[in-house]
């Protein structure tokens, strides 16, 4: 399956302090990638250095596909609505002469709405919206923008279950529809239950494979410092349980 | 980073209503502040030299060579320093910031003073001014950069001291230039629109013209900057671009407003505000709402600067202190909707 992006040999430091080095990492089109690790392991930084926002210290990233990064623990201006947010971000993809939205870019924000099942309250304040909409509004705003690659900060931070789950599932409608998410995330269950792949970015280096093959109690326990058991359950689901 | 309230969506007829009533107002305010100077003169005197403009006698004199591009330069600057402030407050993601704050008042002051010290062409003293100011606005930008948190802090603590390096410059450019350079620097800075003709106005409405053209077509980036710069990056804006077009767009037109008015401070920090009180912060609704505002604050101000202390004028600059002085520390306290 063609690649829609693709970093080799990525390295990223601070000062003299190493965060990770020698990072190979590839998108396909439709499918959902879990990218996992202990804090500081440098999740964020690998976002940043694949949708371009931030220069890699070594290694190589080929973009085939309009790529967008959001990081959904951002505030948004409280009188912003879903469809202004996807609005604004499509407004940069009119050429500068064109003050206003023509005919095809409102049906790709009201498509990005729907995609994202917000059109019920496509023209709300975000001050009203809650959080699992708000994630979504910007999910939204990402889609209206083209982007064939989706990379997602944090998607499911301060989420209650309910709305871990719809913001999983949505991201998971999204990459079969053809796109190539990533989305850093902290609960390995989760992870396990809804991505394609898990991205295990600790100690410097990445592991990438199908859940059954990176979710397994010695590198989990290598990876984050602490004892992690695994098992299946009644679905045949990964479940990860620090001991 | 900017603190968030609860607010409400404002529907677009709701937007447009606001706009065509600050128009309004901003009209009659106009119209006001004609029959308002030491000359008294009646409503019938003022509207006969409006309709007869060849006419000669003192009442055409005081409406057409006085009153006139006086009102037209109050509305110009009040316009000019409420779109600038509006795009900077947009920018900076910072309620405290406006020209002033931002240095770009204070270099387009060092520039201004330095040329009318040495002698040069009022036509060129705005541009000279355009540049200081955006010279400054791009140092205190380069000091306050780095990381997100605190940037604020940093933003507004240079903006101080670039602003205190340039009043220091000013200084020095008064007290080695001629006593009747001196006096006119000095009674530029204070802030004042009087004794300005109707070149002033074409010159000014000039500058703060282009500078508005250019703003129209940065509501875009601006919408998107509103967002954050790390959210602005990572949904394909250029960031580092858009910042200094939306910057030297805002200097731009502060600088013609500093080159015509000298320092009147406050209308960019008060004015964006209140405008967007009424439309919200969608910048296509808050630079024009900004706009009318500013011109409406800087008429009434104008106004109230001359009939106050009548024979005698106070200065602009002076008088808005005196307003906007509490209006800073007012929101200095609390958090607001951006």
């Amino acid at each position: 399956m063609n690649a829609l992006l693709s970093g080799r040999g990525l390295a990223v430091s601070y000062g003299s302090r190493e965060i990770f080095a020698g990072v190979d990492v590839s998108i396909a089109a439709g499918s959902l990638v879990a990218l996992v690790g202990p804090n500081g392991a440098g999740k964020s930084s690998l976002l940043r250095v694949l949708a371009g926002t931030q220069s890699a210290g070594a290694g190589v990233v080929e973009r085939t596909q309009r790529v967008a990064l959001i990081s959904t623990a951002l505030a948004l201006p409280p009188d912003v609505t879903p469809a202004q947010l996807s609005g604004y971000v499509l407004a940069m993809r009119r050429p500068w002469w064109r003050l206003g939205q023509d005919c095809a870019q409102r049906t790709a924000i009201a498509a990005a709405l729907e995609r994202t099942g917000l059109s019920e309250r496509a023209h709300d304040a975000a001050a009203t919206l809650s959080a699992g909409e708000l994630q979504r509004a910007w999910i939204a705003a990402a889609l209206a923008s083209d982007a064939g690659v989706l990379l997602i900060d944090e998607p499911t931070t301060h989420l209650d279950l309910r709305y871990q789950v719809e913001v999983l599932r949505t991201l998971k409608t999204i990459a079969r529809a053809g796109a190539g998410v990533v989305a850093a995330i902290h609960d390995l269950t989760l992870a396990a239950r809804f991505a394609d792949s898990i991205a295990l970015l600790a100690g410097g280096t990445i592991e990438i494979g199908p859940p059954d093959s990176v979710l397994r109690t010695p590198i989990l326990t290598r990876a984050f410092g602490v004892e992690v058991g695994t098992h299946r359950d009644a679905e045949g689901y990964i479940v990860c349980t620090p001991r | 980073m900017a603190t968030f309230q609860l607010g409400a969506t404002r529907a677009a007829p709701s937007k447009l209503f606001w706009l065509f009533g600050l128009s309004a107002v901003a009209l009659c305010l106009s119209a006001a502040s004609l029959a308002v100077g030491s000359v008294p003169l009646t409503v019938g005197s003022i509207l006969g030299a409006l309709a007869h403009p060849s006419t000669s006698g003192l009442a055409h004199v005081v409406v057409w060579d006085i009153r006139l591009p006086r009102l037209a330069i109050a509305a110009c600057v009040g316009a000019g320093l409420g779109v600038a402030g509006a795009m900077l407050q947009a920018l900076f993601r910072n309620p405290l910031v406006d020209p002033y704050v931002t240095g770009v008042s204070a270099g387009a002051a060092v520039a201004a003073s330095a040329s009318i010290a040495f002698g040069l062409s009022f036509v060129l003293v705005p541009a000279f001014a355009f540049a200081g100011g955006l010279a400054c606005a791009v140092l205190v930008t380069a000091v306050a950069a780095g990381a997100e948190s605190g940037a604020n802090l940093r933003l507004v603590l240079s903006g101080i001291a670039i602003s205190s390096l340039c009043a220091a410059v000013v200084t020095i450019v008064l007290l080695s230039s001629g006593s009747s350079d001196s006096l006119t620097i000095l009674g530029w800075l204070a802030g004042g629109i009087g004794g300005k003709g109707w070149n002033d106005v074409a010159l000014t409405v000039s500058y703060v013209a282009a500078g508005s053209l250019v703003a129209l077509f940065l509501v875009r980036q601006l919408n998107v900057l509103r967002l954050g710069a790390e959210a602005a990056a990572g949904l394909g804006l250029r960031v580092g671009r858009a910042r200094f077009a939306v910057l030297a767009a805002a200097a731009l037109i502060a600088a013609a407003c500093v080159a015509v008015s000298g320092i009147v401070g406050f209308v960019g920090l008060m004015v964006p505000h209140g405008a967007r009180r009424l439309v919200g912060g969608d910048a296509a609704w808050l630079l024009p709402a900004s706009a009318i505002a500013g011109a409406i604050v800087v008429i009434v101000a104008d106004a109230c600067a001359r009939s106050i202390a009548a024979p005698a004028e106070l200065p602009l600059g002076v008088l808005l202190a005196f307003v906007g002085v509490p209006f800073f520390l007012i929101i200095a306290r609390r958090p607001v909707d951006l």
